[in-house]
């Protein structure tokens, strides 16, 4: 069992949908960056050729050999037999080792909880997350592959990636099914399929990390 | 607590749902006018997460748009007018408006007082607009005319919110497609060339609907070509060929393809331009007019019989295009053969030293397109066989924002009428509902386009002007402060948003003064083009008020009165959209019924707007005449409703109605009410159904929503009714010595280059020989399209890391030619000395002799999160009557400038000047 997504970039439009999901989900503080959108625009190679701007969006790659699980000092950094990467925020000291360590800079530094709208005071859905969804200033966090959703979810013998309910909020959240979420090690899960048939490829595989996210560029 | 407002609490009290700690609420987005169906998760009372329905048609499936999803912050945007605000200070931008806060009842009987007197005097002198935006609610843009109307007063002035919008996708939806505006058939289009415009991409109705059906088009291998001076919208990044061109040239490359199509390949929908089109129609060819008999029918020749006769004979089998025969005394010929001739001359490589596109590319895209279109085929779906044609042109605001707006969209239709695909499978679709059967149970609502004046198709539902038959001048007029009963044609109208508007209307003999500004979520402003051509209009005002959920630009410069209402998520409509012409699932999507409702109710003194124009007409003396609009536009009982119409209501007899199913005229029911009823009437479901089940969905048959073949009815291609307006318009010209560009009220679609590239005086005849060598152009960014959406500060962040959304773009060559680095900051000026300062993005993705943004820039103090962020591209645009079509109203939404680099003082001169308050303190720190 490895939980892993897969992006097809042919079918991503750059709305932000994921963002906006995950920060609600997630009761995300303007600090806490879990996914970025990315642009690039490629250079026409000769005069007259075909320049091109590409996208993605990019969040932690729940590396199987994480370099952030190994740059931890105290272990509240770890991988769970899953495969997904979780931080323990009691444990973590804000050392922000593994923030150095993340060759993908996927990892943010939590010191204060700040107001969305600044100076204004928290807004009632940002007085929610205190009982919904709790912040520890002074810590690290990133992208948890909305882990409450999958372990709940198998409890009530649903599948993640296929329930939305047990399906993480950035999946759900895509207007135009960019990402598919499941079991890389089941050849039959729509991840593996996709990542077969259509040459998927993780960010800078040459780094050696062995990611979970894997990508579909357009042709 | 005002009386009123508390029994509103009370029946609002229903959608605490109980009292229950957690739930999901059913309603509409409120991120933009795309209407997606979402649902809402309420915990303890607070809204905390948002979706699309996912088993709705009417959205993304589940998935939201990141806008979509920010609206929650929207919703909690500390910002938000919460109770009745009255001015205390000064009027004017930048001034400080210092609102204090009154009682509902003062703020009521101050408008009341100050719409009485007026309506006592003269109706008109108030003026009104909205736009959607912010959580405005969108119904706005249905209630506000229908109360205005009956008011007495039709005097809409919406400057931007219409004539920078679909002002010619609206025009030409309707003549063409019996629609608000047009959209591909994702589910089976194989080959799009989009030509300006971003469906599909986030923005445009049926944002989400469009996004999940265009990805699932690209993955089964659609290819989309894309046309467009921007190479770095969505739109162009995800087609397969970026075709870069200059703005507003893009009718030269249609009337290049169609050449091709006619002398070239020689090969297009016969059968389609024969019995679907107007082009068999026989014209005297000495003054283009039609030819009609005795009974006023448009007259054609049969070549099965050798006859002249009546379009709509029953023995007419094959209508000539070609040839010419003597009818009346007269020579005649079809106006086909008048297209074929004018066309001769626009051959690919004219349109390339127009355009800048290679004369190849367009033959490749014109062989492309008649490759793609299988011209003849049928396809079985469900049961049906019906036309099949996966190959057209779809264009929204990009190429119709011009000058030549009519022409530019009139010659892309021409096109897709020569490839018939117009209404059937795989081509273009009229977006909206065109034809509906009803609901199996209900058989509601039920309409369907229809044949009428000269055989066109004229829209079953349609909430403003009927299309079809066109009007006339008014010789009597200008009645209002838009020109509009002037401009016979045009819905939208950029006046009196204008520089010359005094000039015309004093010419006019002034025929009252407009001194009331009744605004609805709009923001004049910022949303038109030079801010302070707007504010010498609203300087003219008397007395503003304002129904709005936050204080934007135009209502911190001018508002007297500030009425709160409800956000989107707490406020109260009969279905998801505006009507049936608007937002719903296109193709073989269900049909859907959705009900925005509130999630929460409402909080503090923030009132439903229906509630509140229900309590004003009663105040006012007027709502038996509002309900009676009320039940014509949500009944859906009459096919049309033009605004000539809504000024007749008042002397329409009540007793030729036998039945009122939503509100008779004098009847007292609050706006629950009335929806709760409508509902009954067309879903057979109460509001408490809804609310508990959410919509009712059903399927959609191929019969609706490939209707052209189903409905007798043609469509024009040559516009002859142009020909009888034009000498009245002239006229009224010449009266009002108003200086229109009247060269396009011509029958035939043809290429009018738009007036900014004339040379001005002393310049070389080839604008890019001058020193203003650049045309701007300008996106909907989908974060950003539709609404204000920059306050949001999750788009804001968003925003922030997108080097497209805040900065101006432009070309790395041309860049280089003026010494210009990435990052720099410029000035981009016109030649009236309007500025538009920013920080510059070099990119490949833009024509070379083009310079994009996004048009933002709030300055409003009341929107922290926002202000000045952003370049405020409509500083450069100026309203006047060359920069507009008149035709249709639409604004020229790019103007010819130059750029250069700014820097330390200069830079803060710039800003102090154009008064970026916040900017400045940020960079000079």
């Amino acid at each position: 069992m490895r939980w892993g997504m897969v992006y097809n970039l042919e079918r991503c439009i750059h709305c932000g949908g994921c963002v906006s999901s995950c920060i609600l989900a997630n009761f995300l503080t303007p600090d806490m960056k879990w996914r970025r959108m990315l642009n690039r625009e490629i250079k026409p190679p000769t005069k007259g050729g075909k320049a091109a701007r590409q996208w993605l969006v990019a969040q932690c790659n729940h590396c199987e050999d994480a370099a952030c699980v190994e740059a931890c000092p105290t272990g509240a950094t770890y991988r769970r037999e899953d495969g997904i990467v979780l931080i323990d925020s009691d444990i973590c000291i804000g050392c922000r080792a593994c923030m150095m360590a993340c060759p993908y800079q996927q990892r943010s530094y939590l010191e204060e909880i700040t107001e969305w709208f600044p100076g204004q005071g928290f807004t009632e859905w940002e007085q929610m997350r205190e009982k919904l969804s709790p912040k520890v200033p002074g810590t690290v966090n990133k992208c948890n592959f909305c882990y409450q959703r999958i372990d709940e979810g198998l409890k009530k013998g649903l599948t993640p990636g296929v329930d939305r309910e047990a399906t993480p909020a950035c999946v759900n959240g895509c207007p135009t099914k960019t990402m598919a979420f499941g079991d890389l090690d089941d050849p039959d899960s729509e991840v593996s399929r996709l990542i077969a048939g259509h040459k998927a490829e993780p960010l800078h595989p040459e780094w050696g990390t062995n990611p979970s996210i894997f990508y579909i560029f357009e042709s | 607590m005002y009386q009123k407002m508390q029994e509103e609490r009370e029946r609002y009290k229903m959608f605490d749902r109980g009292g229950s700690r957690d739930y999901w609420a059913y309603t509409i987005c409120a991120g933009c006018y795309g209407h997606c169906s979402v649902r809402i998760r309420v915990q303890d009372g607070v809204l905390t997460y948002i979706e699309t329905v996912p088993d709705s048609d009417l959205g993304g499936h589940g998935g939201i748009c990141g806008k979509g999803a920010a609206t929650i912050l929207d919703f909690y945007d500390p910002n938000r007018v919460n109770y009745p605000l009255k001015r205390t200070g000064k009027k004017g931008i930048g001034e400080d408006p210092k609102f204090v806060r009154i009682s509902w009842e003062e703020a009521l009987d101050e408008i009341a007082q100050n719409m009485k007197e007026a309506r006592d005097t003269n109706p008109l002198k108030v003026v009104w607009a909205f736009t959607p935006g912010h959580g405005t609610g969108l119904k706005a843009t249905q209630s506000q005319g229908g109360f205005m109307t009956c008011f007495g007063s039709p005097n809409m002035a919406l400057g931007g919110p219409g004539c920078q919008c679909g002002a010619v996708a609206h025009h030409l939806g309707a003549l063409v497609h019996a629609s608000w505006d047009i959209l591909p058939d994702y589910r089976y289009n194989n080959f799009l060339l989009r030509c300006g415009g971003n469906e599909g991409m986030g923005g445009g109705r049926i944002a989400m609907t469009s996004a999940r059906l265009f990805a699932d088009a690209r993955a089964r291998g659609q290819t989309t070509w894309c046309m467009d001076p921007l190479g770095y919208v969505a739109s162009a990044a995800k087609s397969k060929d970026w075709i870069p061109i200059l703005p507003g040239t893009d009718s030269a490359v249609f009337l290049a393809i169609v050449n091709i199509i006619i002398y070239e390949i020689g090969q297009f929908d016969d059968y389609f331009i024969r019995h679907k089109t107007n082009a068999p129609y026989l014209i005297d060819v000495q003054t283009g007019l039609f030819m009609r008999d005795e009974g006023e029918y448009n007259v054609l020749y049969d070549e099965s019989d050798q006859k002249i006769k009546p379009y709509n004979d029953e023995t007419l089998t094959h209508p000539a295009l070609e040839g010419e025969f003597t009818y009346n005394g007269k020579t005649v010929r079809p106006c086909f053969v008048e297209i074929e001739e004018h066309v001769r001359d626009y051959t690919p490589e004219w349109a390339e030293r127009e355009s800048t596109v290679p004369a190849k590319k367009i033959r490749q895209i014109a062989q492309k397109l008649i490759d793609e279109a299988q011209i003849g085929s049928t396809i079985n779906i469900e049961g049906v066989d019906v036309p099949y044609r996966p190959a057209g042109l779809c264009a929204y605001k990009g190429s119709q924002g011009h000058q030549n707006g009519f022409h530019q969209h009139a010659t892309m239709y021409l096109i897709n009428s020569l490839l018939g695909n117009q209404d059937v499978a795989g081509g273009i679709l009229g977006e909206g509902t065109v034809r509906s059967l009803g609901h199996p149970e209900t058989g509601r609502p039920q309409f369907a386009p229809y044949g009428t004046t000269d055989g066109m198709v004229t829209p079953a539902v349609w909430h403003t002007r009927t299309p079809w038959p066109p009007r006339d001048v008014n010789m009597e007029g200008p009645k209002f402060v838009s020109f509009l009963d002037v401009l016979a044609d045009a819905t939208f109208s950029p006046y009196p948003y204008c520089e010359d508007w005094e000039k015309v209307w004093t010419n006019a003999g002034r025929p009252y003064e407009p001194e009331i500004f009744y605004g609805y979520g709009g923001n004049i402003l910022r949303n038109l083009g030079n801010r302070q051509i707007a504010a010498n209009f609203m300087d003219k005002m008397r007395f503003t008020w304002y129904i709005t959920t936050t204080i934007n630009d135009t209502v911190e410069a001018y508002a007297d009165i500030v009425l709160p209402e409800c956000h989107n998520y707490e406020s109260l409509e009969l279905w998801s959209s505006l009507g049936f012409f608007f937002s719903y699932p296109i193709g073989m999507d269900d049909w859907t019924w959705h009900v925005r409702m509130p999630a929460v109710p409402p909080q503090y003194e923030r009132r439903d707007g229906m509630d509140i124009q229900l309590d004003l007409a009663e105040r006012i003396g007027f709502r038996d005449l509002y309900n009676e609009w009320i039940d014509t536009y949500f009944a859906v009982r009459e096919s049309t409703w033009e605004q000539e119409d809504a000024e007749d209501i008042g002397q329409r007899s009540h007793s030729k109605r036998d039945k009122w199913p939503i509100v008779a005229p004098d009847e007292d029911i609050p706006w629950k009410e009335i929806c709760n009823r409508g509902l009954q009437h067309h879903m057979n479901r109460d509001l408490d159904w809804f609310v508990e089940n959410g919509f009712r969905a059903w399927k959609k048959r191929p019969e609706e929503c490939y209707w052209r073949y189903q409905v007798t009815c043609r469509v024009p291609v040559y516009y002859e009714h142009h020909l009888h307006t034009y000498p009245n318009l002239k006229q009224k010209c010449e009266e009002l010595d108003w200086n229109l560009d009247l060269r396009h009220w011509s029958a035939l679609p043809s290429y009018y280059r738009p007036l900014m590239y004339e040379p001005a005086s002393g310049e070389p005849e080839d604008f890019r020989d001058s020193e203003y060598d650049l045309i701007t152009v300008t996106h909907r960014d989908s974060l950003h399209a539709h609404a204000t959406t920059s306050e949001n500060p999750w788009i804001d962040e968003m925003s922030k890391t997108n080097p497209y959304s805040y900065n101006w773009m432009m070309h790395h060559d041309y860049a280089q030619k003026k010494g210009i680095e990435d990052g720099d900051w410029i000035v981009v000026e016109n030649h009236a000395g309007d500025q538009a300062p920013g920080r510059v993005k070099l990119t490949w993705l833009i024509h070379y002799n083009c310079i994009g943004a996004v048009g933002l820039g709030t300055w409003s103090k009341f929107r922290p999160v926002g202000r000045d962020k952003g370049i405020r591209y409509n500083e450069l645009l100026r309203g006047n009557c060359r920069n507009f079509c008149s035709l249709t109203g639409s604004f020229e939404d790019s103007a010819r400038v130059r750029a250069y680099k700014v820097e330390g003082e200069k830079l803060r001169s710039v800003l102090d000047k154009e008064g970026y308050e916040k900017l400045k303190e940020e960079l000079f720190a």
